[in-house]
Formats: structure tokens, sequence, C-alpha cells
């Protein structure tokens, strides 16, 4: 068999794992034609002259916005791709055992994700059309621009393809370094890891990330303006990825050890939980540092109603990435724990307690992620609201959009994640 | 005569019911365990002796038949009363180590015991006995897939034991552990058999291993082929008896 129908062939068989993925390209593909339809829209160009007074510099902040947001969809990309390829070691190391060449490995997974690529282009071009149509409208209606929101310029469209295809190189790249560098021991044992090893160059003690985050929300309480929101809610959620590598193990640790050793659901949750966050804890920070800075922009901008508009558009986009790739990380570990709760089961639990854990690891980690950056956002926008005058409306509006999401994102998560765990159950396992 | 602790009454366990292709594992197996019985099963792979154990120890639900255990039949308890009967009564020896990833070899170890209520301050009295005894001590504040093989056996079999069960199943408990270390669990065994009156259930596919037992069950295609006793023979003379029926097929190739 040629090494394209393989590859082909093996996509189709972990369908679950291919479609999930290509989803995830498609949402992000549709974010980035969004944003370039914003730049390249030429009706919102021409506003300012027709409107004038909005714009006091040559180069429009909704347009770098709009670029820094295509910048954070093309991260995503490769997060999300480093992420699938991880997951395949197993795949690649039985190939390269079978006697497969460093170019047939690399060629194959090219290939899985050279379609998939196109497949999500297809869909995230559909979608982000769709989305551009009810962004245009949104924007016109705010600036009271007359003008036709069925508009999608040519020029998004390439840019499009442009960036994706700058993504498939770097992809290229990532994936034959990836296979070049690893040998077969270490792509055999990856599946299974669970204790990452300390890789910061710069070892800091882990007070230093609680002192970061405690920083940042003594300083919003310091001395005000518009401009330190964002350094505030920069510096201040920068701690919590740090806090959630370093500081929560030792805190687990200890409350484990003195009360909830004794306790049947919260031993395992606990344990659950700790893993989850460790593993994803990159997108816990990212997300953190990127809801809080959008939010300080748009307190900022709360006087430039296209900046606004785009900075809002930009924060819902952002969050729901972000949390499509969460969920996106959970599904897929959440594959790889069908057996430990069948151990469970085995040893006694039952449906009704295995749930309880399911339900308090997911619960648990969504209040991290949401209540975390919460605070340093609630106190940004009540300082706005004291100092800037911003209204009641868009603080309830902003902090609707964030725990709403987040809320949607925790029932989704909880129910692919039982649901994942409880067919094994059902089924069971035969060892023969 | 010892109370009758597990009565499987003509078993058939069929996977696949209602596909295609449905594997008969079981057929009409039948066997009585009391109390202080020490069984080990043997068979070629593919044979059905872990859907046997599976389906004996409430693992699994057979297709046709009766499983009783403690004179109730398993498919008339609730969910409750046979996760009750599993952390209470039985003590889990499988043949891939089943500890638990996130949780550190202590805390595995514990589980039976958070399970049944004990307080916090006898968990860890209990974990750390049981893990000097199986020399897994220095272990427990590592993750299992920071030990080795043999490590994680012993962490497997140390959680077994914790709760002090009345049964343990064990299936080829000693498939990671080196000559020396796999007769101490056997004599470990033993002596909770003698001694304690514990039941032990376990598959194997070593000869020498299976002669620790006082009966074998050789099982062939889903059947018991022979029955095995070691009555009042030595462990040697047990042991060749032992080898004689595992080789029967071997030995009908050179007749034939």
């Amino acid at each position: 068999m040629g090494n394209f129908k393989f590859s082909m062939k093996m996509l189709k068989k972990e369908y679950k794992k291919s479609t999930v993925y290509t989803l995830t390209l498609a949402l992000v593909t549709a974010a980035t034609f969004l944003f370039f339809n914003i730049i390249d829209n030429t009706h919102l160009m021409d506003a300012p002259q027709q409107t004038a007074q909005w714009f006091y510099t040559t180069m429009p902040f909704s347009t770098m916005l709009s670029f820094l947001i295509i910048v954070f969809c093309a991260f995503m990309i490769i997060f999300a791709n480093n992420f699938y390829v991880s997951r395949k070691t197993n795949e690649i190391a039985i190939m390269t055992i079978s006697g497969s060449t460093f170019i047939n490995v690399t060629l194959y997974l090219i290939y899985q994700n050279v379609v998939m690529t196109f497949i999500a282009f297809i869909i995230g071009l559909i979608i982000g059309s769709g989305l551009s149509m009810f962004v245009n409208q949104l924007i016109y209606s705010y600036i009271n621009y007359q003008g036709s929101f069925f508009y999608i310029p040519m020029n998004a469209i390439f840019d499009t393809v442009v960036c994706i295809l700058a993504i498939l190189f770097a992809q290229l790249v990532y994936i034959s370094g990836f296979v070049y560098r690893k040998d077969i021991s270490y792509l055999l044992s990856q599946e299974k890891i669970n204790v990452s090893q300390d890789e910061r160059i710069l070892k800091f003690p882990t007070w230093v990330y609680i002192g970061v985050y405690i920083f940042g929300i003594a300083s919003l309480a310091m001395q005000y303006s518009s401009l330190s929101v964002i350094f505030s809610c920069f510096v201040g959620s920068m701690g919590v990825g740090g806090m959630i590598k370093y500081n929560f193990p030792r805190f687990f640790y200890i409350i484990k050890d003195r009360k909830w050793l004794a306790d049947k659901l919260k031993l395992i949750s606990l344990s659950n939980l700790y893993y989850s966050l460790r593993r994803a804890y990159v997108l816990v920070g990212l997300y953190a540092v990127s809801s809080s800075v959008m939010i300080a922009i748009m307190i900022m901008q709360k006087d430039n109603p296209r900046e606004l508009i785009t900075a809002f558009i930009g924060f819902v986009v952002v969050l729901l990435l972000l949390l499509a790739s969460i969920i996106y990380k959970y599904i897929m570990e959440a594959t790889t724990r069908k057996l430990f709760f069948y151990n469970l089961y085995k040893m006694g639990y039952t449906y009704k307690q295995l749930k309880g854990i399911i339900k308090q690891e997911v619960i648990s980690f969504y209040s991290i992620l949401l209540g975390l950056p919460m605070i340093i956002i609630f106190l940004s926008l009540i300082q706005a609201y004291i100092h800037q005058d911003i209204t009641m409306t868009f603080i309830i509006m902003i902090l609707v959009v964030q725990i709403v999401s987040g809320i949607l994102a925790c029932i989704l998560t909880y129910i692919s994640y039982k649901k994942n765990v409880f067919k094994v159950l059902k089924e069971g396992v035969r060892y023969e | 005569m010892n109370k009758e602790i597990l009565v499987a009454d003509t078993v058939t366990k069929i996977y696949g019911v209602g596909t295609k292709n449905p594997v008969t594992a079981l057929k009409d197996v039948s066997l009585t365990m009391y109390e202080g019985d020490f069984i080990c099963v043997m068979g070629p792979s593919g044979s059905g002796k872990s859907t046997f154990i599976n389906n004996l120890s409430t693992i699994d639900v057979p297709t046709k038949g009766k499983v009783f255990i403690n004179g109730k039949e398993v498919r008339t308890m609730g969910e409750n009363e046979i996760g009750q009967f599993r952390y209470k009564n039985l003590g889990f020896i499988f043949q891939e180590f089943n500890l638990l990833d996130s949780l550190t070899i202590f805390e595995n170890i514990a589980v039976p015991l958070t399970l049944s209520n004990v307080p916090l301050k006898e968990i860890k009295e209990r974990v750390k006995a049981v893990a000097k005894k199986l020399d897994v001590d220095v272990l427990l504040e590592k993750y299992p897939n920071e030990c080795s093989g043999g490590q994680r056996q012993r962490a497997a079999i140390a959680r077994a034991l914790v709760t002090n069960p009345k049964l343990i199943v064990a299936d080829e408990p000693t498939g990671n552990l080196d000559s020396k270390n796999s007769h101490e669990l056997l004599q470990l065994f033993k002596k909770l058999n003698d001694e304690e009156g514990v039941s032990i259930l376990m598959v194997t596919h070593d000869s020498m291993i299976a002669s620790y037992s006082q009966k074998l069950l050789y099982i062939k295609d889903g059947e018991i082929a022979e029955t095995v006793e070691k009555n009042d023979l030595s462990q040697k003379e047990y042991f060749y008896k032992i080898v004689d029926v595992n080789s029967v097929e071997s030995q009908k190739l050179f007749v034939d």
C-alpha cells in the first residue's frame, strides 16, 4: 500500500481524533478569515473619511488588533498540531520499527495534515463568511455606517490562503524535526508519560509566581490609568500558568495528605484535576492573559466605537478559540483514562461515584480556569467603573460572556468525558 | 466442611452477542470454591482463563448461568452491594498492573481503605505496614510511571492485600517479577492461605508457581478440560503432575 493511501486509511480509522482536530483547525481558520475581513474591508477603510474624527493615526488600532489576533490564531494552529502529533507517537514508533524511513514517516504525517487543513480551510471559510456578515452588520450598526454587509473582500480569502500556507510550512518544519529528533523508545513511552520534567531555564522559587499574581492585583488598586490596566492584567495573569504548574502540586499534595486521602471521591478527582491542569497549564495561562488583556483593551478603547467593537469581537473569538482548544485537549486526555475508570470500577466504585469524580474534576478545573483571572478582571472593571465611567451594562455584558462561555465549555467537557469513560464500563475490557 | 464462598453454575460467556461474529469465551463452566481454597487456573493463551476469573469475581456478567457469592446470586445484587462486596472482601491483582497513573503509590494502596471509610490515621498506618511487607515503602511518594515493572507489580499486590481480603483474585501476579520475588510472593500467598484462611483464585502460566496451590483447573477452549488436586502429594510431585497436564497437547504432536 502506498504511503498516501496508508495515511488516509489511518486518518479514517482514527476518525474521532481527526474530526476533532479538523474542527479545531476549521474554527481557527474561520477566526483568521474573519479578522482578515475586518482588515481588508474597504467600506471600513472608507469610514474615517466619511465620519472623520475616529482616527488619529494612519494605522487604525483595530487593524493592529486584528493582526495580533491572526498571529494568535496561527499559534493556536501550531499548538493544536503539536498536540495532535504528540498523540501519534506510538504510530510513528511502529512505522519506524517496521522499516519506514524518516522521509516516509514525515510524508505520512504531512499527507494527513494537508488533507485535514484543506477540509478545515473549506469549512473555516464557510463559517468565517457567515460570521463576517454578522460581524459587518454589528460594526456598521455600531459606527452608524450604511453599507451592504454581504461583503467578502477577495483579499481576505487570498490573505487567509497565504496565512494557512505559511502555517502548513511551519508544520512541515515542526513535524520533520519531531520525527528526526525522537528515537523509538522515546516515542513509545510518550503517550503514557504523566510526570513532566522541570525544563525551566530560570528556576524561580515557587512563591515568585504567587507574588507576580498578587502584584498584578495590587497594582490595580494603585494609581489608575487606562494603560496601567493592561499592564496589571498582563502581569497578574502571567503568574497564573506558573502557579498552576509549580504551586498547585504542593498544595494538592498537602490537602490530600491532611484531609482528602480518606474521601473516596475527592482523593481521585483531585489527583486527576492536578494531572489535567498540569497538562493544560499553557492553555490555562494563555486564557488568563488573553481574556484579561482583551478586557483591558476594551476599557482603554471605550470612546472609539470601531476599536471597541473590534476588540469586543476579538475578545469573544479568542475566548471561544481557547475554550475549544481546552475542550479538545480534555477530550483527548479522557480517551486515555478509560482503563483508569475501569480499574476504579473493579475496585468497588459505583457508577454514581465515578460520575461524581468526573463532575468534581471538571467543575474544579473550570472554576480555576475562570476564577483565577476573574479576580483580576473584576477588579479592573470596578476600577474602570469608578475612574472611567464605563457603564454597568458593559461590565455585565463582559462578565456574562466570560462566565456563560466557561459554563457551556464545562458542560460540554463533562458530557464528552463521561461518555468516553462509561462506554468502556458498559462494554468491558477483554484481556485475552 | 468449609463454607461455600463462590459458586459458578454452568456459566457461559459470549462476547459480541448480536454481531456477525460472536465469540464464545466460556462454555457451561461450573465450580464451587470454599473458604480457605487455593485454586490455580492454567491453560493456553486465549483459552478463557481471564474471562473465567472475571465472571467469577463480579467484574464481568455471564451471558448464561449463575454466579453465587456467599449464597447470593450476583445478578440480584444491587450496584452498591457489589461495590461493597469488592472492596470489603476481594483483593484484585491483574496482569496489567492497573495502578492509577495520577495517584502516587501511597494513594494507590490507600484507595480500597478510603472506599471502606477507614479513618485517615488508620489509612496511613495500614498503608505503611503493607508497603513495608511488600518492600515498596521507599516508593510511596512516587508515581507509577516512575517505578519499574516489578515495583509496580508489588505495589499492586500491596493494594490488594491492604484490606485483609477474604478472597484474592490474581491474574498472572508474577508476570513481571523475577524468580526470587515470584517465590516470595507465593510464599506470602501460602502463608495467608494456611494461617489466615484467605481463599485464593489465581491464573498463571508458570507450573512452578501453580504448584503452591491446592487445586488446578486446566481450561481449554472455554471449558475445564482437567482438574488436578494436590491432596497428600508433595509440592514436587504436584508440580510434575501440573507439568504433565500442561504438556499433553505437545506430547500428542509426537504420538501422531
